[in-house]
Parts: structure tokens; sequence; C-alpha cells
């Protein structure tokens, strides 16, 4: 099934990606080709794997719960300020 | 001046040691081969001559000697964190971004006293085989500036290739060092996943990457592996295991050596028959020198790019969220927050990122998971139980490390499957999580490197280094020199 320009859309505001209507037919054009490529894994038999997520055996590692110092040297106690996000300079 | 930058890190460090030379004059030397001839390449994007300076006279001042990489000139790939030095990762959504932090790797450089001349062009968050998506132009290839050096490590690959410094570093998701390694003739290690700390690594797909040096022989590489190697507690996926066994890979031969060659990654199409003959007889070598060379099957290969190309862009699309306008990098001015957001990425981030963004929220997105991103991390078990069950026969596999030499640049492919099929042998040993390293073999036709691809078990860089070692040192591809400069 091909892919849609609502497709391309949907996507887009789901990453925050702003597409004129060029980049929005260019990258359906260039999408689609990528996705009918992948459509030769559908024909491979997964069934007797796991999905695998990292490479090696190991769960995340975890330390003591201890305070430790976080912001430290020249950070040490001093507040942020920052410009307004919307409507700063 | 031009000599003291065609001597190997190995030869200079010895130097440095015997005090025939100083840092500030190899600094200097390498200041000046870059204003000479980087102009025609792109390597560095940036160069950090006072900061140079100051470390290489801090060097020469120092009574003991921190290391063999105390007052070696290296570069870095402009995706790691240098504290108050700009990084960018080659994006304009990035520019500006001054670190507040090193990354680990770089803290690791500097503790032994390395000095760091610049930053180094690459393809735009480590996305792409050419080194053409950057915001600062195209890297070209000292063996012909008509051609890309590979990417995503292009800068990394060429500075080391045209003697602009002695060692560098670079990135390698889908084979970003290895690749331009191969297509430039300098040799580049891609460790063990785990191996080296990715904190402070502008990162691109967090399963997947992995920090490695390149440089002009084994022996250089393995001088920068040592040093940026080791657990990090501050990298939860860095792992805790014992350091590369240096005495064995550099004290033996290949006499005794099981090495694999796989068939599929010598396939009838797709590759230049030119890099495959000249791989095969690079092998033949090997076999001459005692290795015996085992056939091995690895019989999900062709299904690795498309695997690659949905695990990659979806962990990218997680981890370029973060690029939002808020707290660093570019802003765009907006009434509204999602505008804000929307029109910030849009202007901050290039085409092939967007192109890498939207696959990887298609393929995560609600109705397409389970079709594209747990059936690609299904495959992606099988293309490891492919390497496991052929490490159970051989102690390393040799392949082409690219089935193309260098491409000129103006050639982009329209097709964007077309571009992603240059990683065909790279991308498995970044899903396998496998070490892997590419050393010169050998020249096409018309003069553009080739590379051969050796590939260990996993936290096996010492037999991989061993059989680059002695490949290289059988032969003098590693000491040719470009003409470009």
């Amino acid at each position: 099934m091909a892919l849609t320009l609502e497709d391309v859309r949907r996507v887009a505001r789901l990453c925050r990606l702003d597409l004129s209507t060029r980049d929005e037919a260019r990258m359906r054009e260039q999408l689609d080709a990528i996705l009918v490529y992948m459509e030769r894994l559908q024909s491979l038999d997964t069934s007797d794997v796991e999905p695998l997520a990292h490479v090696h055996d190991v769960t995340c590692p975890q330390r003591e719960d201890e305070v430790t110092a976080s912001l430290t040297g020249e950070w040490a106690g001093t507040p942020f300020c920052v410009p307004k996000v919307i409507g700063g300079e | 001046m031009s000599e003291l930058t065609s001597l190997s890190l190995t030869e200079v460090a010895s130097k440095l040691e015997a005090k025939e030379v100083s840092s500030e004059e190899l600094t200097r030397a390498c200041l000046a081969r870059i204003a000479a001839v980087d102009g025609k390449l792109g390597a560095f994007v940036r160069v950090d001559e006072e900061g140079a300076l100051a470390a290489a006279r801090a060097s020469d001042e120092r009574k003991e000697r921190l290391g063999p990489l105390d007052g070696v000139p290296v570069g870095l790939k402009d995706l790691f964190s240098t504290k108050g030095l700009e990084t960018t990762a080659s994006s304009r959504i990035l520019e500006g971004y001054r670190p507040p932090y090193d990354a680990t790797v770089v803290t690791r450089l500097l503790d032994v006293g390395a000095v760091v001349l610049g930053k180094l062009n690459m393809d735009e968050f480590a996305m792409g085989s050419a080194t053409t998506f950057s915001v600062s132009g195209p890297t070209r290839n000292p063996w012909d500036t008509a051609r890309t050096p590979g990417g995503s490590s292009g800068g990394s690959a060429a500075a080391v290739a045209a003697r602009l410094c002695f060692a560098t570093l670079g990135t390698d998701t889908g084979g970003s060092i290895r690749q331009p390694a191969a297509l430039t003739g300098t040799a580049g290690l891609k460790p063990t996943y785990g191996r080296v700390s990715r904190r402070g690594v502008v990162a691109f797909a967090s399963s997947l990457d992995q920090v490695g040096p390149l440089g002009r022989s084994v022996r250089d590489v393995a001088t920068v592996l040592e040093v940026i190697a080791g657990h990090d507690p501050r990298d939860s996926t860095s792992m805790d295991v014992p350091p590369i066994d240096m005495n064995a890979a550099f004290g033996g031969d290949v006499r005794g050596l099981k090495l694999g060659v796989p068939a599929e990654y010598f396939p009838a199409v797709g590759t230049n028959p030119e890099v495959l003959a000249v791989v095969r007889t690079a092998i033949d070598a090997l076999a001459k020198q005692g290795a015996e060379v085992v056939d091995v099957e690895l019989p999900h290969t062709d299904y690795g790019i498309a695997c690659y190309y949905i695990v990659a862009p979806a962990e990218a699309s997680s981890n370029l969220a973060r690029y939002d306008g808020v707290r660093f990098g570019r802003r765009a001015d907006a009434a509204q927050l999602e505008d804000m957001y929307a029109r910030t990425r849009s202007e901050g981030f290039g085409p092939e990122v967007q192109r890498r963004i939207m696959l990887g929220t298609y393929v995560l997105s609600a109705g397409y998971y389970d079709d594209y991103y747990l059936k690609a991390q299904r495959v992606r078990a099988l293309v490891k139980r492919d390497f496991d069950r052929a490490f159970e026969k051989v102690d390393a596999i040799l392949t082409p490390t690219s089935p193309v030499t260098a491409w000129p640049i103006d050639r982009q492919s329209e097709n964007p499957v077309e571009a992603y099929l240059a990683d065909v042998f790279t991308v498995g040993a970044n899903l396998a999580g496998l070490p892997g390293m590419s050393v010169p073999c050998g020249f096409s036709e018309d003069g553009l490197p080739i590379g051969l691809q050796i590939l260990g078990k996993p936290f096996d860089e010492a037999t991989v280094l061993r059989v680059a070692h002695a490949y290289e040192q059988a032969h003098d591809w590693h000491l040719r020199e470009p003409a470009a400069g």
C-alpha cells in the first residue's frame, strides 16, 4: 500500500517538522521508495526469534541510592536565567 | 616541516620521547599543513590554534610524559563535545553551540596530553556515507579531490590521509569509520559496542553508535584505542570488561588463526569487481602468511540494510527530539510553541536528517510499530545469530569494507535506497555489536584506495588488531601518500 500525502502530514506532525507542499511531495516519493525496499523483511520467518534491543546480555546498571554532588564547581548554587522561549530575545 | 607530518603517530611519539622534536614544532607543522592544504579538502571545520599551541607548550613543559599521545596533534569529528569549543555535528541546528563539558573520550585524550587541533567535518548528525550532507560543504578525498572521502567521518579520514594530524576520532553507526577509512587508504576501527564511552557524543542511534580511532597504521590506531577505551559509569551502555590485550595484538602473527570468508560479501552484482579481486588477493596473502581460510555463511546479509535503515532512523527520531529550540542550539521566531518547534527543526535540520526522522517516526508510530520496528529487531537477532554461528568456526571474518571505491561528489543519487546500499558490508557489525576494522589493501586501476575489513568476536579487538597488523606489515599500502597538497 503506497504512502499517501496524508500519511506524510501525520508523521510530520508527530515529529514536529514543517514541510512545504513541494517538500511534502518529494518526501512522500522518497519515503515510499524506502518503504517498498523494506517490504523484503516481511518474507523472513522470524517466529522463533525475540526482538533484539541490545547486543549484550545486560540489564541497566544501578548504583546505591545516595545523594552525590550534582552541580559542582562553577555551576554550584547558581540559578539559571534564560531568555523567554516565546517572545524572548 | 612536511617531513614531520609524514611521520606516523608511533614515530612521532618516539621522537617526542627522545626530545628530538617538541610538541610545539609538531603542532605548528600540522597547523601549517592545514593552512596550505585543507582549503582544497575541507576536512577541518574549526581549527583551535590558540588552544592547540597552549596544549603543546604545556606538553613541552612537562618533566615526565603522560604517555605516547602526550604532545601529539589530533583531530576530533565535530560531534564530540569539547568544552567551550563550538560543536555542531555539522548541523545548522547546533550552530554556535558551545558544550559546557568535554565528552568522556575527549577528557581521556586531554588527560594524557594529546593536542586537539580542532573539529572535523562530517555528515550532519552522522547520517550519510559521503560527508556531503554538511552545513560546511563537502570534504574532498585527498586521493582525488573530485571524489568523496566517504562518510560520515569523512573529515576524520581525510585529515589522516592528507597528513594534517597524526590520528583522529570518528564514530561508526553503520560503517562511518570503516568506510571512509577504506575510501581514503587509512586504518579505522569500530570497537565492540560498549567498549568506548558514548557520554558527550552527539547521539544518532544509541544501540549502534560507537567511537573509534582513525590513523595511518594499525599500531597508531591501537595506541589511541587504548586511551579512549574503558568503562565509564556515566554511560550506562558502557561495559565493564577487561582491557584489550595489546601483547596478544602485536606479539604474534596469523599462523594458526582461522579466518572466515562469507560468500554473501562477494556478490556478483552491486559491487565493483575490482574491489572484490583486490580483497581476494589480500585474503590469499593472509593465507600465505599462515592463516587458515575457511568458508562461513552469513545468510541474512541481504536483509541487513533494510534492518539497519529501520532501527537507526527509529532511534535517531527519538534522539533528535531534543532539538526543539528550547534548551540549546538554534531557536526560530514564532508566536506559538508548536510553530517554534516545527520551524526550528525544519530550518535547522538538513534534508537527509529530516528524511530519517520522518522514516524513524513512521516505523515507530501506532499501527506500523509491529510490522516495521519490531520486525527489524527480530531480523537484527537473526543477523547477530549468523555471526555467533560463524564465530564458532573462525577467529575473525574477512570482507571488503565498501562495495565501491570513492565516487564523484557531484554524483548524488536521486534514489535514497541506492545511497544506503553503500553500507551493505559494514552495517552487520553495528547490528551485532562486533568490533571491526578496515585497513588499506590495494588500489583500483584508477588509483583509488580499497579497504579490507576484519570483523571479530565481541570484545576480541586483540584478534582484529593482530590480523590487521600482520597483513599491514607484509605490505606497504599504508605508507603511500596521496598527491593532494
